[in-house]
């Protein structure tokens, strides 16, 4: 297994809090955003941005499982992004 | 060691860059295209950062690296490498055909590009 020393282990702590500020900048930005393409990219950086969460959190406890769960966080975001934007540009529900 | 911590450090400094670009661009194609190539280099750090952790850090006998971790690290940095770019077109795509103009005309006015 992996066994990390104390220093890097507290380092990771403080990347939980970098990658949370960053959440919640996405989460300002997605409620003032002008267009709804703002949104949608704010979509996509959520994504992004829970998976490094889980990616370090899998670090941290040494687990593999965790890792699975980010490919899959990640695959379902770009499906969101790509399929959200094909419906938006094709006019959405009013066409 | 030291070279992950490097890379970690990394790794905040483009976080909180993408934050400041997130907060403070004005233009939509600007914020796509900083936002999204940002998270993506921090990304990259990160996991080079972390792979450079499992194999420095791994108490085990023969392989000398934790193989399990490893080969989902760089899955998981492929998979990004290709699809961040992809989704930032697909979606700066759509805004173009549907009609968001490039450049707002005030910007052009006051020189404010932003």
């Amino acid at each position: 297994m992996i066994e990390l020393p104390g220093f890097i282990e507290i380092m990771l702590q403080i990347t939980f809090f970098v990658l949370i500020i960053g959440v919640l900048a996405v989460l300002i930005r997605f409620i003032i955003g002008p267009t709804i393409w703002d949104r949608i990219l704010m979509v996509n950086l959520l994504s992004i941005k829970i998976m490094m969460l889980v990616v370090v959190y899998a670090m941290i406890t040494g687990s593999v499982f965790m890792l699975d769960m980010a490919l899959v966080l990640g695959l379902t975001g770009f499906l969101t992004i790509t399929l959200l934007s094909k419906f938006i540009m094709s006019g959405g529900r009013e066409k | 060691m030291i070279l992950a911590a490097v890379l970690i450090v990394l790794s905040w400094f483009l976080v909180a860059c993408g934050v400041i670009a997130l907060l403070r661009v004005k233009n939509i194609y600007t914020r796509m295209l900083s936002a999204t190539l940002i998270d993506t280099v921090a990304h990259l750090f990160l996991a080079l950062g972390l792979i450079t952790l499992s194999i420095v850090c791994y108490e085990g006998d023969f392989p000398y690296f934790c193989f399990q971790h490893l080969i989902r690290y760089l899955l998981l940095l492929a998979f990004h490498l290709l699809s961040g770019p992809v989704s930032a077109h697909v979606n700066a795509r759509s805004a173009y055909l549907t009609g968001v103009p490039i450049a707002r005309l005030e910007d052009k006015e006051g020189g404010n590009y932003e």
